[in-house]
């Protein structure tokens, strides 16, 4: 009764709230924030159940749904001494309410992930694959929304350092707003069910190997090896300038191609592999001089040796992993394994060789190396004949500068 | 669906520990020195674990003390200090959060169910928090047990750093380096703070001498050093080699001593059982560390974790290194042979990259 009288005037002031007249707004401001503390101090304020049954709180809403509001209660008004409290435990309670909703009407947004295997290259890009293939399967209609995301990591996994190596592509992610590492599921339960909808739950209880970064489907993966996948990864704004500045400065006038190998555990290149790439890339520079190479994994202090004039390693430069993702999308082309690096490259068109990550031929023998679009060569196969093969086919398609 | 979770019979078993950048600050030192007070606090509460909670709001993801963490930059920055999160010794989850009703949601039941928080409801909603972040509860649970929780390794790193350190640097002594040197980063501040380089090269060159085993390792931002650095056979750099905090944190916990200025590195040497030599210690911090300007010791610090007040010089390093040194490890017998991060050549281009923790 009381929210129902509280929220006429309220509709009466909102608009205001905003206006360019100091006056106007001023007053305006006074009395939602008033009738938003009336709001606060009553009974309803502290029960926010929407279920069947109960009544949905209209003030609450309507609150909670001005962007006019919401940009003043979080404004500076935050910063003063008795007002920003105020504020703050407004905000705190609407977004409860909000919350409630949220989880009575929407589809899932909380998604529990298993990693059964190690934390290394590949369970860092089907992370990138869940979100590109398996999350939207989950949605009746993918609005894109962003997600929340939970990952239960088993005891190979949290005896690894690449954790961090995780967050920071996490953060890169386009639909992973919220993100946990857990040492067991009982714990991710115990701790995030208060975030959780019954439907949720049931979901974390019984997720299937699509949702273990160590077993990914078979299919999806060999899907993925032949035609990449969408994009999903940011290209940030700071990553995008360091990598900038790091062709210009240490490649210029190169045609400069961003190079991703298979890593060990330790997410240090594969001396072998590199050896082997070096030939290749030798392969091509005798071909066309103005190719320089970048390359974007780590080398361990016992391998590092003498290296050719124009091969350069990004991370030895001092750019992060996520700088370095950020040069893959922005570099002239690509070559190596699709890891995330691979994934993010091939999402942003460059021209290139892209081999699976995984070893074995997915590809069955089905044939030879295929141009899915463009330049963009995908080798289906880390057999060196046909990486070698993919090699000649992107030689003959290389831009002339 | 309930308001309530759980059962209130259920003793909570964990503290919740919450890091809000809206209004804490994206710093090592203060964020590390808060990982130890969560630990004393789950400790005096009878708690076994701690879950931490990481909040950005992306509209408004700093404090307004730094500015220079904007909208545009700050996963940059949020992804430079994860790591000091994974160092807490009682660490059981840690959440990321990047949206507002979420995260509220999650703090109004916790205090609606009286589950342990840090910091309370009440401080949470003042937005306040001090700078730096003082001692008190630190010494005050040292003079109640004689002890004080121990900062871990990042999770997972503690191994890495053993093989890594066996493997890749020859097991050699490790001497772990921060001269500060803002200057040298897109955001400096107070530069006058900043070490006098020549006097560490010098010192460097110096202990090179005098103990070849003695590796020294530069941490901190790819920025933060002079490339000269890296011409020296007894330095390593490992954000020269594609490392980052998480590993810097590691290798340091298994160092044999750890030199620099008052920062983030020496917080988290301050709060571990290696020697130490903080130099130059800012005199403001005497107070919040319950401390005189020159005693030469935190109340917690052992003998050979030692404080000094002024700008240090190349003699004086020398001398509190052969003091602390000495006590750390015998003179080694290994003969040192020729070590691969000493071979680096290519670094010749003008430094670029961040890393402002």
């Amino acid at each position: 009764m009381i929210q129902r009288l509280l929220l006429q005037p309220y509709l009466l002031a909102e608009p205001w709230l905003r206006h360019s007249n100091w006056m106007v707004r001023r007053v305006a401001q006074v009395a939602v924030v008033g009738i938003a503390v009336v709001w606060l101090a009553l009974p309803g304020a502290r029960r926010p159940e929407v279920q069947a049954g109960g009544h949905d709180d209209e003030l609450a809403r309507r609150l909670w749904a001005s962007p006019r509001f919401l940009e003043f209660v979080n404004g500076p008004a935050l910063g003063k001494p008795i007002v920003g409290p105020l504020c703050r435990m407004l905000v705190l309670r609407l977004s409860v309410h909000a919350q409630m909703r949220e989880r009575a009407s929407m589809d899932e947004r909380n998604f529990l992930l298993r990693l059964s295997g190690p934390l290394g290259q590949q369970a860092l890009r089907n992370l990138l694959i869940w979100q590109n293939h398996v999350l939207p399967s989950y949605f009746q209609s993918d609005d894109g929304r962003q997600v929340d995301i939970a990952l239960v990591l088993n005891e190979e996994a949290q005896s690894e350092a690449r954790l961090f190596d995780l967050f920071s592509i996490v953060l890169m992610m386009e639909r992973v707003r919220s993100f946990a590492v857990f040492q067991d599921q009982e714990t991710a339960i115990a701790t995030t069910s208060i975030l959780l909808s019954e439907r949720e739950l049931n979901h974390w209880r019984n997720a299937g190997e699509a949702d273990d970064l160590g077993k990914m489907p078979r299919a999806l993966l060999h899907k993925v090896e032949g035609q990449g996948t969408g994009s999903g990864i940011k290209l940030l704004t700071h990553g995008r300038k360091y990598a900038n500045d790091l062709m210009k400065l240490t490649l210029p006038g190169r045609y400069v191609l961003a190079v991703a190998l298979p890593e060990r555990e330790d997410g240090k290149v594969e001396a072998d592999e590199l050896e082997f790439w070096l030939g290749l890339m030798d392969t091509l520079r005798s071909q066309h001089p103005q190719a320089g190479f970048v390359m974007l994994n780590c080398v361990p202090p016992s391998h590092w040796r003498e290296w050719p004039g124009d091969v350069r390693f990004a991370r030895h430069h001092g750019l992060s992993l996520q700088d370095t993702i950020c040069l893959a999308q922005t570099a002239d082309g690509y070559l190596g394994v699709l890891d995330v690096f691979g994934l993010a490259a091939h999402s942003a068109g460059r021209p290139g060789i892209y081999v699976p990550l995984a070893n074995g031929d997915p590809s069955g023998g089905e044939g030879p190396p295929a141009i899915a679009k463009g330049s963009q060569i995908m080798a289906g196969s880390r057999d060196r004949a046909a990486i070698e093969m993919a090699l000649a086919q992107f030689a003959a398609v290389f831009p002339q500068l | 669906m309930t308001w309530q979770y759980g059962s209130d019979s259920e003793k909570p078993v964990a503290l919740l520990g919450i890091f809000d950048f809206s209004y804490q600050h994206y710093a090592l030192g203060d964020l590390l020195t808060n990982q130890v007070n969560l630990a004393i606090l789950a400790s005096e509460q009878g708690l076994q674990h701690v879950d931490i909670v990481v909040m950005v709001n992306p509209e408004r993801p700093s404090a307004r003390q730094q500015t220079f963490v904007t909208r545009a930059n700050y996963i940059a920055h949020l992804d430079n200090v994860m790591p000091v999160f994974a160092c807490n010794p009682l660490l059981r989850s840690l959440q990321l959060i990047r949206d507002v009703q979420t995260f509220n949601f999650m703090v109004a039941l916790h205090h609606r169910n009286h589950s342990p928080m840090w910091p309370d409801l009440s401080t949470h909603l003042k937005m306040r928090q001090d700078f730096p972040i003082d001692h008190g509860r630190i010494n005050a649970f040292h003079a109640r047990h004689g002890h004080i929780p121990q900062l871990s390794a990042p999770r997972g790193y503690q191994a890495w750093a053993q093989r890594f350190h066996a493997t890749e640097l020859e097991g050699r002594p490790l001497v772990i380096i921060n001269p500060r040197q803002s200057s040298l980063t897109e955001n400096p501040t107070v530069t006058y703070r900043d070490a006098p380089l020549p006097a560490w090269h010098a010192f460097i060159d110096a202990v090179a001498e005098k103990r070849p085993e003695a590796l020294f390792v530069m941490v901190g931002g790819f920025q933060e050093w002079e490339h000269r650095l890296l011409l020296r056979r007894n330095v390593f750099i490992p954000r020269a080699w594609g490392l980052r905090l998480a590993h810097e944190l590691a290798l340091l916990k298994i160092a044999d001593l750890f030199m620099g200025t008052s920062s983030g590195f020496a917080t988290f040497a301050t709060f571990t059982d290696i020697a130490y030599v903080i130099v130059n210690v800012e005199h403001s911090f005497a107070g919040p560390a319950e401390v005189r300007v020159n005693d030469r010791h935190f109340p917690f610090a052992k003998a050979n974790q030692i404080l000094t007040w002024r700008r240090e010089t190349g003699d004086e390093l020398l001398s509190l290194f052969d003091e602390v040194y000495a006590g750390a490890r015998p003179i080694g017998t290994k003969k040192t042979g020729a070590l691969a991060v000493g071979a680096r050549q290519d670094l010749s281009s003008r430094s670029i990259g961040i890393d402002t923790v």
